[in-house]
């Protein structure tokens, strides 16, 4: 594997679901296609702010599944964020991954996503010589610019944080499929936490692109 | 502030007093409220804690607790300075030996990170009273914080020895075993957890995505199927019920695959007909929405497999 490219979708979803949920951990799946020596990440899918088990993993990557069946993209991994920092990913996080690249028999890779403080937003980790994927990416392998990404980041969590006229009354809000299987009130909040395409955000990035 | 005054209406009317008291009576995390409500009343300078002008119009008693609920709010945010002034302010009116009080010293400590001072404090408090829990569950968050899991685990076990009805501790201590792939501890923890709470059907739901992750389906299909009929629209429940019933087909097939051991047929015809039944309950919550097209696909691959 050479090259490695996180789009500013992915990479401002990522930040925005461990913003909204700081004092937990995130996880979800990464999508994206892979060419003859690289892998571009294209967009996340935020899947649970807890420590993930079998039902919440397997049913969310059947989901993404199904979602990318008509489409020309498949799943390339996992990406968390840690409930209480640490320079490398958590533990479920690392089992997920390596039964995803277990049972597919592909390469995959795991982002850890770090919204505060001086660490870079997205680490790529992937599998090292000891089969865990402990094994950091090195920086030139990588090609995705941090510092723009980090403003529309910032944006989004004041978004998030604000009830913004911009984003409607329940201000810019990211679901993850734990948010979308969760008590809901009426048929149409299963349409609006749709945790696959989490639309407002998409189009809260396509905004700031076109700046 | 009369029974039927909520917060909106005490906001509304500026009723200082008021809105501490029903922030504490309702136990209600708004430190923000606290700060801009709290500074107003006593006469502190959230921003300059350092040019404080306190007031002393309140009754003693009211100051104590609006100072003591300003000082937590400080803590809460990260205002040390403020914090630190409202700890000496309510050193006129407690001793220092007051447990009360350490505890809040405990607590200012472990906001600026002095975690050592902060423990030194909290051991003191349990030598003089060993059932103090709340020293004792301090303890366990200042391990946390600092990411010892291991160390943060051993406390909160030294705590539920002393305190084993406290349920809220218990559902912590799934959470830290789960966070270290612990699933046997989880789920002991979360059996405790259910005792206590055995009509809360995202507990049962919870333990039973545990047994399922441990791969104990025949307990995670009890849980899951208690959970959903507590609540008919816990949807995860439902998803984490199908996926216990093929998890428990696909292990029957393993072992029979494996060992020429009597296959127990009605417990497979029971997962068949779970994952059936479950699916024409989640259509139900589905049926006219945009997602039920992904939902129902889902379904049929899931059906087509038995």
């Amino acid at each position: 594997m050479s090259k490695i490219t996180l789009s500013p979708l992915s990479q401002v979803k990522m930040a925005l679901h461990s913003a909204r949920h700081g004092f937990s951990p995130t996880h979800g799946i990464l999508i994206g296609h892979r060419s003859a020596n690289s892998i571009h990440v294209t967009d996340a899918l935020p899947v649970c702010h807890e420590v993930p088990t079998r039902p919440l993993v397997n049913t969310s990557l059947r989901m993404a599944d199904i979602y990318l069946s008509d489409k020309k993209e498949e799943i390339l991994g996992w990406y968390t964020a840690n409930a209480t920092g640490g320079d490398e990913p958590n533990v479920p996080a690392l089992r997920v991954v390596g039964s995803m690249a277990d049972q597919s028999g592909d390469e995959m890779i795991v982002v850890l996503v770090a919204v505060e403080g001086d660490r870079p937003l997205c680490t790529v980790f992937e599998r090292g010589s000891g089969k865990t994927f402990t094994q950091k990416v090195d920086s030139s392998r990588m090609e995705c610019k941090d510092a723009p990404v980090r403003d529309v980041v910032n944006r989004g969590i004041r978004g998030m944080s604000n009830f913004s006229s911009e984003y409607g009354e329940k201000g810019l809000a990211i679901y993850d499929y734990a948010d979308h299987v969760s008590s809901y009130e009426k048929r149409e909040d299963l349409d609006l936490r749709n945790w696959i395409e989490n639309k407002a955000v998409a189009d809260f990035v396509a905004r700031a692109a076109a700046r | 502030m009369g029974p039927d005054e909520d917060l909106p209406t005490l906001l509304s009317r500026n009723d200082h007093l008021s809105i501490l008291r029903y922030i504490r009576a309702h136990k209600l995390r708004e430190p923000n409220l606290v700060i801009t409500h709290g500074t107003a009343l006593l006469g502190y300078n959230a921003t300059e804690p350092q040019k404080s002008r306190p007031t002393f119009t309140l009754d003693p008693a009211n100051r104590l607790a609006a100072t003591e609920q300003l000082c937590m709010a400080a803590i809460d945010l990260g205002n040390s300075p403020l914090a630190q002034v409202t700890l000496e302010a309510i050193l006129l009116d407690v001793p220092p030996e007051s447990a009360r009080y350490r505890k809040l010293q405990g607590m200012h400590l472990e906001s600026i990170g002095n975690y050592e001072e902060a423990t030194k404090i909290y051991d003191e408090l349990l030598a003089d009273n060993p059932s103090n829990g709340y020293a004792a569950k301090r303890k366990y968050c200042v391990l946390a914080s600092q990411n010892k899991q291991k160390e943060a685990m051993q406390a909160l076990n030294e705590y539920l020895e002393m305190h084993p009805g406290d349920i809220a501790a218990w559902n912590e201590m799934a959470e830290a075993c789960l966070a270290v792939s612990d699933f046997k501890g989880a789920s002991y923890c979360y059996e405790e957890v259910v005792l206590g709470c055995p009509l809360d059907s995202n507990v049962h739901m919870k333990l039973g995505e545990v047994y399922s992750t441990a791969g104990d389906f025949k307990l995670a299909r009890k849980h899951l199927s208690q959970a959903v009929l507590l609540d008919g629209d816990n949807l995860r429940a439902w998803f984490g019920l199908i996926d216990a019933a093929e998890g428990y087909l696909e292990d029957v097939e393993r072992r029979s695959a494996k060992s020429k051991k009597e296959v127990d047929e009605e417990s497979v015809d029971v997962a068949k007909e779970l994952i059936l039944f479950g699916g024409e309950k989640l259509m139900g919550h589905y049926r006219g929405t945009k997602m039920g097209k992904l939902i129902a696909s889902l379904l049929k691959e899931s059906s087509q497999t038995l």
